[in-house]
């Protein structure tokens, strides 16, 4: 049964009893009514049965003829009650008692009619003839003995009056203290029950609760009756399946998860072992390449020392020539006899000036291709100077002009030959590609500047620019545009290294109005 | 709470049940009853039947005896310590000296008593009897009654023959000998009805006369063995309670102990009272009495004696109170 059922045939009950209550509370009323009606009847009754025996007396004892005729009233009167009373008194034992009254007063009318019968007959009044008085006492006697039942009977029948009441309220009392008792114990069992139930429910519940909650989802709570607890435990058991259904697609897809993290590890592990030979690999490649590197270096240097070598050459034309010209000056002077020893130590002081510029020209080269060892703080206006000097005879030869426009003389940290290098790469790029132009008053300037705390040096021609298709791979390790008999791709790609990881700066190039412009900022 | 609650029960029940089993301890005190063997004394005979003399601890030792008079005889010669009777007897050894005490009336009736006339005698109306010869059982009852309905009916106690006839021998009377008419008490009006037939004529009249048995003793018992009465008069409530609930079987017990006929027990039964009381109207009686016995002559006492004297009330008292309608 649902709780709402019973909570409601409570309420049923409830009312029952309260109507139950009104109908004992009208019945008690009624018989009290009827009580009192009865005790009034058996006091009326008692009271006349006094009266008729006072007018009793008066007869007896005055002859008076108004008593006699008032006693047989009363007595008359007490019939009537009496027969009321049997209406009223509906009592087996009450009816006996009433039967029995009636009895007495009708013995009390005839023995009362005997001794007025005597008196008349006798003519006499009381006392005079001996038998008559004898009768008449014997009469008075029994009279009195039914008097006394009589008074009896009334007393039970106001007993049973008074009893009565006690009944009626007894009933009241009886019928609400019964009632109130019903309801406690209605109240107590349909609690113990529900309580029971509640409980009973509640435990299973909460057990199915605890087992579920401990993990066993294929649990399923009892459902008992057909109330709001198995509505409850059926929700609870649908519940608890999709929760199975739910932990069964977790356990799935962790398992899934598992087994793509398995998969996952594996190949992590391949990763870092591929990673692992990666890194060996690229290690390796990346010593190959620095060998390649340093063979380019070595090649670019060789290149540069051929380009030097050709620049000596250039350098030590002019005072080869002037050393031959002072030997077939001397030849000549001496078939001329002009042959003197100031003349001797003039042409031998020429020819050991041409001699020691010859030489020093050699200690500038090798100066140049000595290698730092270290870094130090270097002017670069006098590498940009030492450098364009190495390069001046080339470009006198080839009508080149070149313009150093500084502003400043910045110092910078890094090593100086490597930046002579560079700028020796760039330079003699420009030349090439300014001989290649054959343009009007070739020129190169260098513009030598400060922005903020670096040194910048551009380097820009008039050579028309470098195409805007390979502009972008000019630094990239072979890449060249003179072919193989006179370029190795190495310059640009070897000046960018040595410029922005060996010395922190950068390397750019660009197209100008009429050329190529390269930006050094260190 | 459940707890006491059952406590509770067990402890009424167990009361309950130790004061229906009650045994009075000690031996079983010894008494004599003498029983007149008449419908009237049915408590006593239904005390005696049912052993409720011996659940009070009593054993009766039962004198059975036609009549009370005879009954009342064995006390005063000390043959029995308690004796059924009726008042009548009573009280003519009251006003003879006799120091005993009643200790309770057991039955009340107006009815019982009757003048059977032998209608071949001429007899039709109770005025016939004047001048006829009438038995009775004197001093008792049947001579009460018959005084008070020939008194009535304008007879007078010279105008009619006298005749001292046992109760027992009133049948017997009126049929074989000169008798012309009888007054008697039950079961002899009946047996003498049944007797007769339709020769017989009775007058009866419930209004001149209430007549009771009663329990009675020595006065000097009474004080020597209060006990005993208390326990007497305990089994004879018994047999009240007995009577009032079970009529049938009680009847049916009378009928055994008395030899009277079932039909008869019930008729008698109809008009009976059976309760133990000491009321008021029993000292009325025997004062009515005691006056008609001092004219009649049938006493030497000139006196009414104070029948207060001759009513032990202590014993039902502390037996039955509210039964004790006589105030002292």
């Amino acid at each position: 049964m649902q709780i709402k059922r019973r909570l409601q045939i409570n309420v049923a009950i409830s009312l029952l009893t309260a109507i139950v209550i009104c109908l004992v509370l009208l019945l008690s009323l009624y018989r009290l009514k009827k009580a009192n009606n009865s005790a009034k009847i058996a006091g009326d009754i008692i009271t006349d049965s006094l009266e008729s025996v006072i007018l009793r007396n008066d007869y007896i004892r005055n002859d008076n003829e108004r008593a006699k005729e008032q006693w047989f009233t009363k007595n008359e009167q007490i019939s009537k009650f009496l027969k009321l009373a049997l209406e009223n008194f509906r009592n087996a034992k009450d009816r006996k008692n009433i039967a029995g009254f009636i009895e007495d007063q009708e013995s009390i009318g005839i023995i009362f009619s005997a001794i007025v019968a005597n008196r008349e007959k006798s003519g006499l009044n009381a006392g005079s003839g001996d038998l008559s008085h004898e009768v008449e006492e014997r009469l008075l006697s029994q009279l009195d003995m039914r008097v006394y039942e009589v008074a009896i009977h009334g007393r039970k029948l106001l007993e049973s009056s008074r009893e009565a009441r006690y009944s009626a309220l007894r009933l009241v009392v009886g019928g609400v203290i019964a009632s109130f008792l019903f309801i406690i114990a209605l109240a107590a069992v349909n609690s113990w029950a529900m309580g029971r139930a509640i409980t009973d429910r509640v435990t299973r519940l909460r057990d199915g609760a605890s087992m579920i909650g401990g993990g066993d989802l294929d649990h399923r709570i009892e459902i008992k009756g057909d109330d709001e607890f198995a509505e409850l435990s059926q929700a609870f058991n649908t519940m608890t399946a999709k929760l199975r259904a739910t932990y069964d697609d977790l356990a799935n897809e962790i398992q899934e998860r598992r087994l793509t993290e398995e998969t996952l590890r594996e190949s992590e592990q391949n990763y870092h072992q591929l990673n692992e030979t990666l890194e060996q690999r690229i290690t390796k490649a990346v010593h190959e390449l620095r060998d390649k590197d340093r063979m380019l270096i070595i090649q670019g240097r060789q290149a540069v020392m051929g380009e030097m070598i050709s620049n000596i050459s250039h350098q030590w034309r002019q005072p080869l020539n002037m050393l031959g010209l002072l030997a077939q000056e001397l030849q000549a002077t001496y078939k001329h006899g002009m042959f003197s020893t100031e003349y001797v130590d003039t042409n031998v002081k020429k020819t050991m000036e041409l001699i020691q510029h010859m030489s020093k020209t050699i200690d500038d080269f090798r100066n140049f291709f000595k290698s730092d060892k270290e870094r130090v703080r270097f002017r670069v206006l006098e590498v940009i100077e030492k450098t364009m000097s190495l390069l001046e005879g080339g470009f006198k030869a080839h009508g080149i002009r070149s313009e150093i426009k500084e502003t400043g003389d910045p110092s910078i940290n890094g090593y100086p030959n490597e930046f002579a290098q560079v700028l020796l790469n760039i330079v003699s790029n420009a030349r090439e590609a300014l001989l290649a132009a054959k343009v009007e008053d070739p020129t190169i300037t260098i513009r030598l500047y400060t922005e903020g705390d670096k040194a910048v040096v551009t380097i820009s021609d008039n050579a028309g620019g470098i195409p805007e298709d390979i502009i972008e791979k000019i630094f990239e390790p072979y890449f060249t545009t003179k072919g193989p008999e006179k370029g190795t791709g190495i310059g640009l790609y070897m000046s960018k290294t040595i410029i922005e990881n060996n010395m922190g700066g950068s390397l750019t190039a660009r197209n100008t109005g009429g050329g190529a412009e390269f930006r050094i900022e260190v | 709470m459940l707890i006491e609650v059952s406590a509770l029960a067990l402890a009424a029940c167990f009361c309950a049940c130790n004061r229906t089993n009650q045994k009075t301890a000690g031996p079983p005190v010894k008494i004599t009853v003498a029983y007149a063997t008449l419908p009237e004394t049915a408590l006593a005979q239904v005390a005696q039947s049912r052993g409720y003399y011996r659940e009070e601890g009593l054993e009766a030792t039962a004198h059975l005896l036609p009549y009370g008079k005879l009954a009342l005889k064995e006390v005063l010669e000390g043959k029995a310590d308690f004796a059924t009777v009726a008042e009548t007897p009573v009280m003519f050894a009251i006003m003879k000296g006799e120091a005993i005490s009643i200790i309770a009336t057991i039955h009340t009736s107006s009815l019982g008593h009757a003048i059977l006339a032998r209608r071949d005698r001429g007899i039709l109306t109770i005025g016939d009897l004047k001048g006829k010869r009438i038995a009775v059982t004197l001093g008792t009852t049947s001579h009460f009654f018959l005084d008070a309905m020939l008194g009535i009916n304008g007879i007078s106690r010279k105008g009619v023959l006298i005749a001292d006839v046992k109760a027992d021998e009133i049948p017997d009377a009126l049929t074989h000998g000169d008798i012309d008419a009888v007054s008697t008490f039950n079961p002899y009006v009946d047996l003498t009805k049944k007797k007769l037939g339709n020769r017989v004529i009775t007058f009866q009249s419930k209004d001149i006369y209430r007549y009771t048995f009663n329990v009675v003793a020595t006065q000097e018992f009474i004080r020597k063995n209060p006990g005993k009465v208390r326990k007497m008069l305990h089994a004879l409530v018994k047999a009240e309670d007995f009577v009032r609930n079970s009529p049938v079987a009680a009847q049916k017990i009378v009928s055994d102990f008395s030899g009277i006929e079932i039909a008869m027990v019930r008729d008698i039964w109809a008009t009976a009272s059976f309760q133990v009381i000491l009321d008021q109207s029993l000292i009325l009686g025997l004062e009515d009495e005691s006056r008609w016995a001092i004219s009649s002559g049938l006493t030497g006492a000139r006196k009414v004696p104070n029948y207060l004297d001759y009513i032990y009330l202590d014993g039902l008292k502390s037996v039955k109170p509210d039964a004790v309608r006589i105030l002292r």
